[in-house]
């Protein structure tokens, strides 16, 4: 009975400093960061970006999917068995992230959800604020110093297919949310965020250089934003709501094939040099990745030439998001732009240097911004 | 003036309107709001047709932004209905780039 005793307090003390290990080293692991964090909400991911001490950067992935079951018997035996990431709400339970496609692709059938669609809230799901507020809290964590800035990627307001659909209250509940973990949020817009992380200048033939200038555009799964920046300031900002996801819904109606399938032919099949034209999906994407460039770019002409404005030198495209990293897109983009006429001249066309991840890191690049004004005041 | 749906104030700009007109007006534009604030998210217009004492159709703001602002509130504290198996999500990768190009980045920003 007396040794039992010992062995307890044994075991809790030993407890006891693993856990006071496991927090120093937590407490280790925040020092190594500069405040000033980066959110990407993406419809189809979810990205962080922090900055080291070291210069390197420490970047964050989740995908932003769910599948949908009721909580029963069935349900309950799955969660006990599997290792699934899930949210328990009233009585519904979601499989979260990557699990969610695994999960949806083994059992056959159900559909992929999103908390968020086309970029903003998903209205048809009555929770979706709940859920990624869940999501959102455990991607981004706790602040590691008091009221530290942290910018966080909205789309553009001009939604230009979808007229008075604004961002303005998806972007309130999110400043609100991250407000109310601790942090100070602002907004920034997503295709400028990439366009900080890229910094494309324009070379004018006098030899000048306007640096932070240039064509940002963000390919995601919910839209696709655009930006036409000028020393750093967007002078055209836009949105389409006709992006990845839809590609996706496009092609499994044209297949009559799921979504879930073509997420999976996209993402490890598809190159757009080498369309394999026995595969059905394969040619869908094809063409609705041509429709969806060509698209983006007569917009941008349309909207560019509203004020007549006019750029000297030629102005650099660089191009991020997930949509955006199929093999063989940025030639797609080249073929577009030579057969369309743009009223500006075109320089470079690039993909960002990581195209996943460049929106997160120019918001983490805004948030250091912020936090060294911060300190000069 | 401000009407209440569901325990939420909502406030509409309906200057000098009849009880039958006000009724009218929520069952053609009003709707609009309150579903917007059933679903807690989505289209919330910013603008509805209201008519005046002739009956001629004007537009006015309905929806301020403190008002929208004060329902994304009341949004935030709905993550506590939630019970979930995890702290933490996210796969983390190292990514380095070029120092300067980042300083030079860094200094122009602090110029905006």
């Amino acid at each position: 009975m007396e040794k039992d005793k010992n062995d307890k307090e044994l075991f809790m003390q030993e407890e006891k400093k693993k856990e006071e290990k496991d927090k120093q080293k937590e407490t280790k692991t925040e020092k190594k960061y500069i405040p000033g964090i980066g959110i990407d909400v993406g419809t189809a991911n979810v990205c962080s970006c922090r900055r080291k001490e070291d210069g390197t950067f420490d970047v964050k992935s989740h995908r932003n999917m769910l599948f949908e079951m009721e909580l029963n018997e069935f349900s309950d035996d799955l969660l006990e068995r599997g290792d699934y990431v899930y949210i328990k709400s009233g009585k519904k339970c979601y499989i979260v992230g990557a699990d969610a496609l695994s999960l949806v692709n083994a059992i056959g059938k159900g559909t992929i959800i999103r908390p968020m669609a086309n970029g903003l809230l998903n209205v048809e799901l009555k929770t979706s604020q709940e859920l990624l507020n869940k999501i959102l809290e455990a991607v981004v964590g706790k602040p590691i110093c008091e009221n530290e800035p942290l910018r966080f990627s909205v789309p553009a307001s001009n939604v230009v297919n979808k007229p008075g659909v604004n961002n303005l209250f998806h972007q309130m509940v999110l400043k609100e949310f991250f407000n109310s973990l601790g942090f100070i949020s602002q907004p920034i817009n997503e295709a400028l965020a990439n366009l900080y992380n890229e910094s494309p200048s324009m070379k004018l033939d006098n030899g000048e250089e306007y640096p932070l200038t240039g064509y940002s555009i963000s390919f995601g799964g919910g839209m696709v934003n655009s930006a036409i920046v000028l020393k750093g300031m967007s002078l055209i900002e836009f949105c389409s709501t006709s992006a990845g996801d839809q590609i996706d819904q496009n092609v499994s109606l044209a297949t009559g094939e799921p979504t879930s399938k073509i997420i999976v032919v996209k993402e490890k099949k598809l190159n757009l040099d080498k369309i394999d034209q026995n595969d059905r999906i394969q040619v869908g994407l094809g063409i609705y990745y041509s429709e969806m460039i060509s698209r983006i770019f007569k917009q941008i002409s349309k909207e560019f030439s509203k004020d007549s404005r006019e750029f000297e030198g030629a102005v650099d495209v660089v191009i991020c998001g997930g949509t955006a990293m199929a093999p063989g897109f940025i030639n797609r983009v080249k073929e577009v732009v030579k057969n369309i006429e743009l009223p500006f001249r075109v320089g470079e066309i690039r993909l960002s240097s990581n195209p996943f991840f460049s929106v997160s890191q120019g918001c983490c690049l805004r948030g250091l911004s912020d936090y060294s004004k911060m300190n000069k005041k | 003036m401000s009407i209440i749906h569901n325990g939420k104030q909502i406030e509409v700009n309906i200057g000098g309107i009849s009880q039958s007109k006000l009724e009218r007006i929520l069952s053609e534009h009003g709707k609009l709001i309150l579903d917007g604030m059933d679903k807690k998210i989505g289209d919330i217009p910013k603008q509805t047709v209201v008519y005046d004492k002739n009956g001629r159709e004007t537009s006015q703001e309905t929806i301020s932004e403190e008002s929208l602002n004060s329902i994304a509130k009341e949004m935030v504290k709905d993550r506590h209905n939630t019970e979930s198996n995890f702290d933490s999500l996210g796969k983390r990768q190292k990514v380095k780039m070029d120092k300067e190009k980042v300083k030079k980045t860094l200094d122009l920003l602090n110029d905006l």
